[in-house]
């Protein structure tokens, strides 16, 4: 067995020789936080000449691994990006970068990096491309893109991207082809959560004050190793936790490290996260620590009738779907109630359920009730900053698309992308170019199958093309490859509400782009260029720019004070201090820390549409500028307008209860704190540190079922099996399996620990630490067996709600196995439209909801939502 | 005299391996060696459950300034403000192959807690110099510049005014484990008392001169998807 984890050196000849001292240090430069890099220092002691190791150049940069935007400095040296570091200018990440950030030249360097246009000669999903040139590429797909324009049917164009930071180059592309199929990713991440809040109080995320709080409620967010907004709330958790001695309370099926270092973890019962809050609530309201003047006076419901509505939600009926103890229920209420500030955070761990948004709904109650909202300390709204477009933009296309505002999900104004494919094979909407940009929905997304079905089929989608440098299970389906730009080598515009003071960033090419490489925008550019050569269409106008930097430059051009060179230089603008290394914080020009500035939304306002204690003040982004604690346009759609608690169907009986037995148990992901989804498993500094993802399962569950630690187990559910080796562990909810989505592909060498050496097969140089790698690849992706389903609400995908079985391996499993059958997945697809308003459980789960049920509206094809 | 120390703040670390990675890209530490890691230890029994992490780093003890001292090459020696470092022209400049080995490998074995190793690209000795290069810039550690949590306090310590004396003031800080790391410069704060035995600390094999030459090496990331 020990054979798995030991490594052959192949030192050749040279075993035992000592190499050339010269040879130690040849890449390895120190580092100088000064921008501007004059040179940097060297250790006489180490009796190595270091001549030649001064860097050129430092570029300031936004980071762009996952989606968090970090401010960095780029070293370089020779052309050649040497060391990553964090901007120590930037307010919010101040000058720190998380694991994945640290090793981004990974990007950059990638050695199975996409290095030029490639074409494919075989099959599809063959993985036989060929070479082309660029101008031969942007021929035969402008041809495509033109001909779906000239038919007449500009919706026939479907635009897909995900982990997209264009700031609008896509919107503008789309408008410009005249289509209004575009499709994003955000159902399969928290979108849910978004709608949850967004008719709540406006903006679709919080911004705690983890910093000065002195008690954080975290239900289902692994802030401290992924997530919005890991580095910079990472920080200012530690901060509150140990300096300002915050309680820190975390709600989560499985151990992650956030729940490691919290003072309390309760394991909770997947998708009970809204019967735990509410019945929090009705304690803290029955014991008379809410904030009923608050209550009052800045929500749309009455204290009194929100206290009666709460008391159906027991602590012992919390406690029958959840586990946790209604002692401890009751205990944890009255701490959050008495201790102020105190704040909720929560990510996807309630939002991916069936009824994610009611979920957030639920959990946002208790800092509202508790008067915790906005101020110092407690939950904030997010503070925002925004750049405009360029001039000239195209008007865009009048036909409503079907694909990106599905009529039977009304509500969920951040799409259903993942419910598409079904969408397609039913022939809701034809498709006859499928462009992908940021996203590989056949591999990262649920029910990756499908996708994959849909992609191969070549009636279905008779072209597709995707701009990416990376090849993997997604992108080897596709007929054009561009070769898309790495973070460090393009431009960007960017802005993300990860502090409590406002930021604009820059992402700016630190190095030229590799090889034949482009940047988006400017790959839209040279489409359009080619559809409209002279400008007749009406098309190349809106594309009239030099380069991306142009582009980039236009877009900050009405911002107030900003100087488009210092913020090149600075990366990020405002510089609201300088960086204290004594205390990691930004102290002002007064010698202190800075202070954020907080209730924004109860400030004296002549133009505010609401008027508390007899003053018109600013309010919040709602229509009565209150915070809505009933929506009433849910309930027209017969949705509950209030917080609600609805038991999955799947997991719970109508008395309450449990569905579940014989070794079912429910399914859900997790990220590493070391990888994203697709794009970082061919980086070597992180997956030589997480290799294999085994499925982490309670001890005592595995024990009953007969499985020990380094089994081989088959995980089934409705629609197909994987095989994977367990990891048993004390760490982990009895019910629940969890597999992480990171590993699993079969493409990249540092992926698949292929030590093959050499240059790329599309282009990219070798990296001579490929001879080095030790480890064995052990993944599994679970996307393939997780059923596609949509929060009616919201339109999240239900990651974590999947009934699987889980049996030690049959004879003849063989690691990595599995099976998944299609056509299952749209039985599920189908049952999960039945939830949808227009579907035939919807009023069953609803006997609450007092309308005139005959007369729901029906579903309707409308332009966006 | 300064004396640089390192204060690991276990209450800080959230494990998140910026450091680990950081540490490899400032100092191109190849594959299959390390300089500084997280490691990390379930303990109890659900749902009464944590992990621990544990800031593993050269404590900078001497141990291998002693063991290469008597071994008569000497090439570890322990600079003025206490950074233990490789004289790599000492180290080779007119010695036989079977010198350098002995001399490393005495290193090797004189290190309580495996920091100690040799790099599989160069051969050379592969440990924590705490950045010297940057440090004599007035910059802390790529580790510690990088650290979320700021669980990493460098400085020097006989400087009553620095924040390292401070921290060390504030809190009691013991020395990293075991007991047998001769004159440490890193203290921990908080340090889970069960992390403080041998096996813990069986993160990855030391490279040594007999892995080189039967090109074989024993390597574990004590990550929770290795074990």
């Amino acid at each position: 067995m020990e054979l798995t984890r030991r490594r052959f050196m192949q030192l050749g000849a040279a075993t035992g020789a000592v190499l050339a001292a010269e040879g130690l240090f040849s890449h390895s430069d120190a580092m100088e936080l000064e921008l501007g890099g004059s040179g940097v220092a060297v250790d006489k002691s180490m009796g190595i000449d270091n001549k030649g190791s001064r860097f050129d150049k430092v570029v300031p940069y936004t980071c762009l691994v996952c989606n968090i935007e970090d401010g960095g400095l780029a070293y370089i040296k020779d052309g050649r990006v040497k060391k990553l570091e964090g901007n120590d200018k930037h307010v919010s990440t101040r000058g720190r970068l998380c694991a994945k950030g640290n090793a981004g030249i990974g990007h950059v360097y990638d050695p199975d990096r996409i290095l030029y246009p490639l074409k494919r000669t075989g099959p599809r999903g063959s993985g036989q491309y060929k070479r082309i040139s660029w101008d031969e590429a942007i021929t035969e797909v402008a041809g495509k893109l033109k001909a779906v324009i000239d038919s007449g049917h500009p919706n026939e164009t479907m635009v897909h991207w995900g982990r997209d930071r264009s700031g609008g180059a896509y919107g503008r592309f789309m408008k410009t082809l005249g289509t209004n199929t575009g499709v994003n990713h955000t159902s399969t991440c928290e979108s849910s959560k978004k709608i949850g809040m967004e008719p709540t109080w406006g903006p679709d995320i919080e911004t705690p004050d983890f910093a000065n709080t002195k008690y954080i409620l975290n239900f289902g967010s692994n802030i401290l190793e992924s997530a919005y907004f890991h580095n910079p709330y990472a920080q200012r958790v530690v901060e509150g936790t140990v300096e300002g001695k915050a309680k820190l309370v975390t709600f989560d099926v499985r151990l992650s490290n956030t729940a490691a270092k919290s003072d309390e973890w309760f394991p909770i019962f997947p998708g009970t996260d809204a019967v735990v809050a509410l019945a929090m609530a009705n304690v803290i309201m029955s014991e008379g620590l809410a904030d009923t003047d608050f209550i009052n006076k800045w929500t749309n419901y009455p204290a009194d009738k929100l206290a009666a509505y709460l008391k159906q939600y027991t602590p012992e009926m919390a406690e029958k779907y959840s586990g946790m103890p209604a002692a401890d229920i009751r205990r944890i209420a009255i701490e959050f109630a008495s201790v102020k500030p105190a704040t909720t955070y929560t990510y996807r761990g309630p939002a991916k359920h069936l009824y994610g948004s009611y979920n957030e709904r639920c959990t946002m109650l208790l800092p509202i009730i508790t008067g915790n909202i906005e101020v110092k300390g407690g939950y904030c709204l997010p503070r925002g900053m925004g750049y405009g477009q360029p001039g000239d933009g195209p008007e865009g296309g009048k036909e409503p698309s079907f694909l990106s505002s599905p009529p039977d999900y009304p509500l969920a104004g951040h799409k259903v992308s993942h419910l598409v494919p079904f969408w397609i094979k039913e022939g809701k909407q034809k498709i006859k170019v499928l462009m992908r940009y940021m996203n590989s929905a056949a591999y990262t997304f649920p029910a990756a199958s499908v996708w994959k079905e849909v992609q191969m089929d070549e009636k279905l989608i008779p072209f597709s093309f995707k701009i990416d440098n990376q090849m993997n299970e997604d992108t080897a389906l596709f007929d054009i490859i561009l070769p898309d730009c790495s973070y460090l080598e393009r431009w960007d515009p960017e802005s993300m509400p990860s502090s409590l003071w406002p930021w604009l960033g820059l992402r700016q090419p630190v190095v030229k782009p590799l090889g034949e490489a482009i940047e988006f925008r400017e790959i839209c550019k040279m489409i359009i260029n080619k559809i409209d050569p002279d400008g007749s269409k009406g098309m190349k106008k809106s594309w009239n720019f030099k380069d991306g930097e142009d582009y980039v430059k236009q877009q900050f051009a009405g911002v107030k004070g900003l100087d488009w060179e210092t913020f090149k230089k600075n990366g990020v603008w405002p510089i609201y201090g300088k960086l204290n290394p004594a205390t990691g914080k930004i102290t002002g020009k007064d010698g202190n820390p800075i202070v954020a500035e907080f209730g924004l939304p109860y400030k004296e306002d002549p133009k505010g549409k609401v008027t508390v204690d007899g003053k018109k003040r600013a309010g919040f982004g709602t229509g009565d500028g209150k915070i809505n604690i009933h929506v009433a346009s849910w309930e027209k759609l017969g949705f509950n307008p209030l917080p609600v608690f609805k038991a999955h169907p799947w997991h719970w009986n109508k008395d309450g209860s449990s569905k579940l037995g014989g070794g079912q148990m429910v399914l859900t992901t997790f990220k590493w704190n070391v990888h994203v989804q697709s794009r970082t498993p061919n980086v070597k500094l992180l997956t030589e540190m997480i290799h294999s993802n085994p499925a982490w399962i309670n001890a005592g569950t595995a024990k009953k079922l007969g499985i020990k630690n380094g089994d081989l187990i088959r995980i089934t559910s409705g629609v197909g099996y994987i095989v994977i080796k367990a990891r048993t562990t004390e760490g982990i909810h009895p019910m629940v399996v969890a597999v992480s989505n990171t590993l699993g592909t079969k493409f990249g060498r540092f992926a698949t620990a292929s030590k093959m050496s050499g240059t790329g097969q599309y282009g990219a140089a070798d990296d001579a630490d490929i001879k080095n790698i030790w480890w064995k690849v052990e993944g599994v992706n679970p996307n393939d067996i997780i059923p596609a389903v949509a929060d009616p609400i919201g339109g999240s995908a239900t990651w974590f709600d999947t009934v699987v079985k889980v049996t030690p391996a049959q004879s003849g499993d063989k690691f990595g196995d599995g099976k998944v059958d299609n056509a299952k997945h749209v039985e599920f697809f189908k049952e999960g439209m039945q939830y949808a308003y227009s579907g035939s459980k919807h009023k069953e789960m609803h006997p609450e909801v007092k309308i005139d049920w005959d007369k729901l509206p029906k579903p309707e094809l409308k332009k966006g939502h | 005299m300064a004396r640089m120390t390192f204060v690991m703040d276990a209450r800080r670390c959230i494990g998140c391996q910026a450091c680990t990675v950081a540490c490899k890209a400032e100092n191109d530490v190849p594959l299959g060696v390390w300089r500084t890691q997280i490691r990390s230890k379930e303990v109890g029994k659900y749902p009464s459950v944590r992990r621990h992490f544990y800031q593993w780093i050269c404590a900078q003890c001497g141990n291998c300034v002693e063991a290469s001292q008597n071994n008569g090459v000497g090439a570890v020696s322990r600079r003025a403000d206490g950074i233990v470092l490789v004289d790599y022209e000492k180290l080779t400049k007119g010695r036989t192959k079977k010198q350098i080995d002995t001399e490393i490998d005495a290193a090797i074995e004189a290190c309580p807690i495996g920091a100690f190793s040799r790099n599989p690209v160069t051969g050379m000795p592969e440990k924590c110099t705490q950045c010297a290069h940057r440090v004599d810039k007035g910059l802390v550690p790529a580790c510690a510049q990088t650290c979320l949590g700021r669980a990493r306090i460098y400085g020097d310590a006989s400087d009553p005014k620095s924040e390292v004396s401070q921290v060390l003031g504030r809190n009691s800080a013991r020395p990293a484990p075991p007991n047998d790391c001769s004159d440490p410069y890193v203290f921990y704060i908080e340090l889970e008392g069960s992390l403080v035995d041998r096996g813990a600390l069986e993160g990855f094999a030391q490279v040594k001169t007999s892995d080189l030459n039967s090109g074989k090496i024993d390597q574990v990331v004590n990550s929770l998807g290795g074990k």
